[in-house]
């Protein structure tokens, strides 16, 4: 379906003038994107990573470490899911699946009873399969739905998840069905850390690597305008399903991971949409489309739901459906968004998507 | 200001379940955290750790649970005067987490019972899912685990050393009973069962027990939890005509095949139900129609069992209720009892070594206000029978195993048993049943869609919401029928005004800020508001399954294998109505030619004086009306809860995917169509096709999206979801 006709109340493209609030958030802006400003967030960020690699050493108990290797999966699964959702354009509501899948296979390769291969893999090859078989099932079912647009990906990707859950559940030979599958508890959470931290440092430095690659800008230009991106000689088709088969390998990754830990996978843990939601809330939270956002939305929400929400009980999922809205509405490019303008407002994705050819995608060059 | 009027209507939303749900309790009453007892006596303490669920889908139970432990934590310190090691006495504590029902989370506060709260020792959580995930955990960090409360048979093959399970385990849930039935002459057995880790269970030992008594299985079906439909398991069942259907999952499930198998005239000679019979809530609400349902129970007040600590079963529920001020469900006596063999074990070694005690848990062997205890080599209770109770002139009454018995099994019920053999009737003898069956979910379907198709069609919003107003439309009514005896079919008009005003009030705050923005955020903020609604909707009713009670129940008896369900066939008969009445509205009048105006071309409707922003607040509003009005209209159908919204919001966006955007005649094609193959897959797929059933929907969507992107029916806008 055509989005409605221009002249909303949204209309323009161009930033706001500046009112008074803005003023001063621009200063902050440039002098954030000044040699001083890059340089002191490169400090702390530095000094956050220093802290982290300590961080098991100066003897934080298993129970923190448990917590950390928590978030650093939220982290890498919102990083996974702006990939597609903010650097193509291409929303996903689905995007648990691969977790779900690389857990799943995982499981299955290394559960001794309760299925019918009864293998008992080691757990590196296990999970490292994990992820091969959720990145090759996103490619293939990538190169399906991605020929959707705009809502009809969104939704044939959730159809796509709850599908997926339920074979999983039916195909009880393999799968132990409802029953779900153990695996040997094996649980070094220091050894966890500091894999998923390795991990999740490596994701950052990739897409902070890809954004400055043709690579990188071929996948805005996607965003910017698919259609304008193609007809300059990019291969828009491979370039969105290739990405997207590497996000959905990377969440694999560490959804075996989390099965590895967790020595117990059902349908309905492994696939739980939560994990979806909460790398869309991250994201948007942080920034659509940054490199940063990802990271510091997911940090802001789990510190955001753990302090503050802790003592709100069954009124913080109330509390994150308000969240959602005001963000969504208020504050559209994120906490790291609204000083790097290189990110994307969630309202302009498909603003920007029916633009003419030409304007924005001009210094994009055929790979 | 517009910003003002936003925040101010959002936060009113997110305050609406604080104000209504005061009135709940506010936390539950039990919020005492160590028992009042003179400190001076104790030598030290003891600390026990427990995550249990206080929000999310187990808060019922977990609250049960708590109250468990906190039974014996009161009466230990106080009555008691605390756990003897060797000479000295010490004072009990536990430390209590909420897991929120959630694995991840169970999982990181029991690592942080054992690290930060140094915990002696750890009781379980609720539920089979998170007892296997936190037992892993106990067992890598040498912490024994007693729990009465996570019975699936799977945690204990892994060999685990610390995990000690009190209550009867999954898989001898039905022994007693089924060996008391095969006594009374049952030779035939039907069996359907939840796919979820523990009903999986129950069911595989029922398979067992039933083959090693000498009654034959005839079939196993299977569903996904949260079913809302069970009329094509019980139709393959009625022409199997056993002598026994055991089934189950959930309490909700035993409503579902109590109603159905009365509504198909399936008539077994007995029913065992393995979740509901045994809650007093189920007699409450079927009435007579659950009289002779039999149902395992862990434990009840009336059983026969008696020990040393807390007296007879009897003694043990009054002291439970003087505290907590209801009765005792079997949770929570699970969860005294696992404390207190917990206690036992402790006095026994004489120490809180972890060795010690295991090995004092391995050794003991007590008599019980809950039944014996003592453990088997996995760390299972296998002393303690299973409890079979019968409802009996609305009565639950215990009926196996005999010393705990105190009435006579009933069985076989009704004039079941004079015709039993067998019918024989092959698939075509079902193919009416299954169209039949497919009609009535297709008119549900219509009725339920209809508002999300025009909304889409004329606004380009997706609403994604639109399930949750069905919830909210399914509670008025549901409420209606609770407080004033409404019947559900006459409260639709009202429903659908007060919905309308509601939507208005959407529309106003949410919608109109939305509408000229890309898909992304009208998604975004209607999902916002779905989470609002579905958790204000628990906060203020619970998670309970409700159900409206109508005058039109039962069926009609067309032949032995053809019934058609009359609440089903008037619901059909209204959603008729109501998209023949929005067709004319649409067709025939000047509102509705500026609808289908502004559905085409806003720019060209705005140029030739068609108010595009009213139209759109009366579309939107009437919408909404019709969306509420349908949820109250199936209010007696399917059951209604916080969250019965999800699914049938893809249902409604398979279907207008598949029919087109805004077209009535589409909508109520593409609902035909959807409930004639969940039908079918249902009835004539052995065992898993109910399953199936559920995934058709999504696999309909996925491949009417790949494979025809513009829609199979024209619409009130092109579908085109192609990309670029």
């Amino acid at each position: 379906m055509s989005p409605p006709p221009t002249g909303g109340r949204d209309g323009g493209m161009s930033p706001s003038p500046p009112d008074g609030r803005d003023r001063g958030l621009s200063a902050l802006r440039e002098w954030l994107a000044s040699g001083r400003g890059l340089a002191a967030a490169r400090v702390v960020a530095a000094a956050v990573l220093a802290w982290l690699i300590v961080l098991p050493l100066a003897g934080a108990t298993d129970s923190t470490l448990f917590t950390m290797t928590l978030m650093f999966t939220s982290v890498a699964v919102a990083i996974n899911w702006n990939l597609t959702g903010g650097f193509t354009g291409y929303v996903d509501f689905g995007h648990a699946v691969w977790f779900g899948l690389g857990a799943y296979v995982t499981a299955i390769l290394m559960s001794l009873q309760a299925n019918s291969l009864g293998i008992g893999w080691p757990p590196i090859p296990a999970i490292v399969v994990g992820a091969v078989v959720a990145g090759v099932l996103a490619g293939l079912i990538g190169r399906a739905t991605m020929r959707l647009r705009g809502p009809y990906f969104s939704i044939a990707m959730l159809g796509t998840f709850v599908a997926v859950r339920e074979i999983v559940r039916t195909w009880g030979g393999l799968t132990g069905g409802g029953v779900g599958l153990t695996l040997p508890p094996y649980l070094n959470r220091q050894m966890f850390y500091y894999v998923e931290l390795a991990l999740v440092v490596g994701l950052i430095a990739l897409t902070w690597w890809l954004r400055r690659t043709r690579f990188g800008a071929a996948l805005v230009a996607i965003r910017e305008d698919e259609l304008g991106a193609g007809m300059r000689g990019i291969s828009t088709t491979r370039l969105k399903v290739a990405v997207f088969s590497f996000a959905g390998a990377s969440t694999g990754l560490f959804g075996g991971l989390w099965a590895y830990q967790n020595t117990f996978v059902d349908p309905d843990i492994a696939f739980t949409e939560v994990r979806t939601i909460d790398a869309i809330m991250g994201t948007l939270l942080g920034g659509l489309g940054t490199v940063a956002g990802p990271v510091v939305g997911s940090v802001a929400l789990y510190w955001l739901r753990e302090v503050l929400w802790a003592n709100l009980l069954d009124y913080h999922l109330v509390a994150q459906g308000v969240l959602l809205i005001l963000v969504v509405l208020l504050l559209p490019r994120g906490i790291v968004g609204t000083f790097d303008r290189r990110g994307v407002s969630a309202r302009r994705l498909w603003r920007l998507r029916r633009r003419h050819a030409g304007d924005r995608s001009g210094k994009v060059t055929a790979p | 200001m517009r910003r003002a009027g936003l925040l101010f209507g959002v936060v009113l939303l997110a305050w609406l379940p604080l104000l209504a749900g005061c009135s709940d309790g506010g936390g539950g009453a039990a919020e005492e955290r160590s028992a009042p007892a003179g400190s001076g006596q104790f030598a030290g303490t003891i600390r026990l750790g427990a995550a249990l669920s206080e929000t999310g889908k187990y808060s019922v139970e977990g609250k049960d649970s708590r109250q468990g432990y906190d039974t014996w934590l009161r009466w230990v310190n106080t009555e008691y005067g605390g756990i003897r090691v060797g000479d000295e006495r010490y004072r009990a504590e536990i430390v209590y987490y909420d897991d929120e029902s959630d694995a991840d989370t169970a999982g990181n506060l029991t690592q942080r019972l054992i690290d930060d709260d140094r915990v002696d020792f750890l009781l379980g959580p609720y539920s089979s899912g998170l007892t296997t995930g936190t037992s892993a955990i106990a067992e890598a960090n040498n912490v024994l685990m007693v729990e009465g409360n996570g019975t699936s048979d799977t945690m204990f093959e892994r060999g685990f050393q610390n995990l000690f399970l009190v209550a009867t385990i999954a898989s001898d849930y039905t022994r007693s009973g089924i060996e008391a039935l095969a006594a009374r002459g049952a030779r035939t057995a039907v069996i359907a069962h939840e796919d979820t880790s523990f009903a999986t269970a129950v069911a595989g030992g029922a398979a067992r027990h039933l083959e090693a008594n000498g009654i034959e299985v005839l079939a196993v079906e299977t569903y996904p939890k949260d079913i809302q439909d069970v009329s094509a398991i019980m139709t393959k069942f009625r022409d199997l005509n056993p002598d026994l259907f055991v089934g189950g999952g959930h309490y909700n499930d035993a409503v579902l095949f109590v109603n159905s198998a009365k509504e198909l005239g399936f008539e077994p000679g007995g029913m065992l139900i393995t979740v509901g019979p045994s809650n007093p809530k189920l007699v409450e609400e079927l009435g007579r129609d659950v009289d002779g349902v039999l149902g395992p129970t862990q434990w009840e007040p009336s059983m026969a069992y008696r020990g040393p600590y807390f007296g007879s079963a009897a003694d043990y529920a009054g002291y439970y209720e003087s505290l907590w001020g209801e009765p005792p469900v079997y949770q929570a006596a699970s969860a005294t009892a696992a404390a207190l063999a917990l206690h036992l074990a402790i006095e026994a070694a004489g120490s809180t070594g972890t060795d010690a005690v295991r090995a004092a848990l391995r050794e003991l062997s007590a008599d019980t206000f809950y039944g014996p205890i003592s453990f088997d080599e996995r760390g299972v209770n296998t002393s303690k029978p299973m409890g079979m109770i019968q409802v009996l002139d609305g009565d639950i009454v215990v009926v196996a195993p005999d010393d705990a018995a105190m009435a006579q099994l009933e069985y076989p019920l009704g004039d079941g048993g004079a015709e039993r053999g067998g019918s024989g009737s092959s698939g075509l003898g079902q193919l009416p049943q299954a169209l039949v069956n497919g009609i009535a979910l297709g008119g549900m379907y219509a009725v339920l869609v209809l508002g999300f198709s025009v909304i889409w069609g004329v606004m380009g919003v997706i609403n994604f919401a639109h399930g949750e107003f069905v919830m909210v439309g399914a509670y008025l009514a549901w409420l209606a029928n609770d407080l004033w005896g409404v019947d559900p079919f006459l409260s639709v008009p009202a429903v659908f005004l007060v919905m309308m005003a509601f939507g208005y009030g959407v529309q106003r705050v949410l919608v109109d800020r939305v509408i000229d923005r890309p898909h992304l955020v009208s998604l975004l903020v209607m999902f916002g508001l779905a989470i609002i609604l579905q958790n204000a909707m628990k906060l203020i009713f619970s998670a309970d399954f409700r159900r409206a009670d109508t005058a039109l129940d039962g069926s009609w008896r067309v032949t032995d294998s053809l019934t058609v369900p009359v609440t089903k066939f008037w619901i059909l008969i209204v959603a008729l109505g109501v998209l023949g009445g929005l067709s004319v509205l649409l067709s025939r009048t000047r509102l509705g030619k500026g609808i289908r105006a502004a559905a085409q071309n806003r720019e060209a409707a705005r140029i030739v004086g068609i108010d595009v922003s009213k139209v759109y607040v009366i579309v939107f509003a009437l919408c909404i009306g019709i969306t509420g009005a349908a949820g109250a209209l199936v209010s007696p159908v399917l059951a209604v809860q916080p969250f019965q919204g999800p699914p049938l919001t893809l249902k409604a966006f398979a279907i207008t995917a598949m029919a087109g955007l805004g077209s009535i005649r589409g909508a109520l094609g593409g609902a035909m169509v959807l409930g004639l193959v969940e039908a079918g897959l249902a009835v004539y797929v052995e065992g898993v096709g109910t399953n199936l059933a559920v995934v058709a929907s999504f696999v309909i969507l996925v491949a009417a999206l790949v494979l025809r992107p513009q829609g199979l029916f024209g619409g009130l806008r092109p579908v085109d979801a192609t990309a670029a």
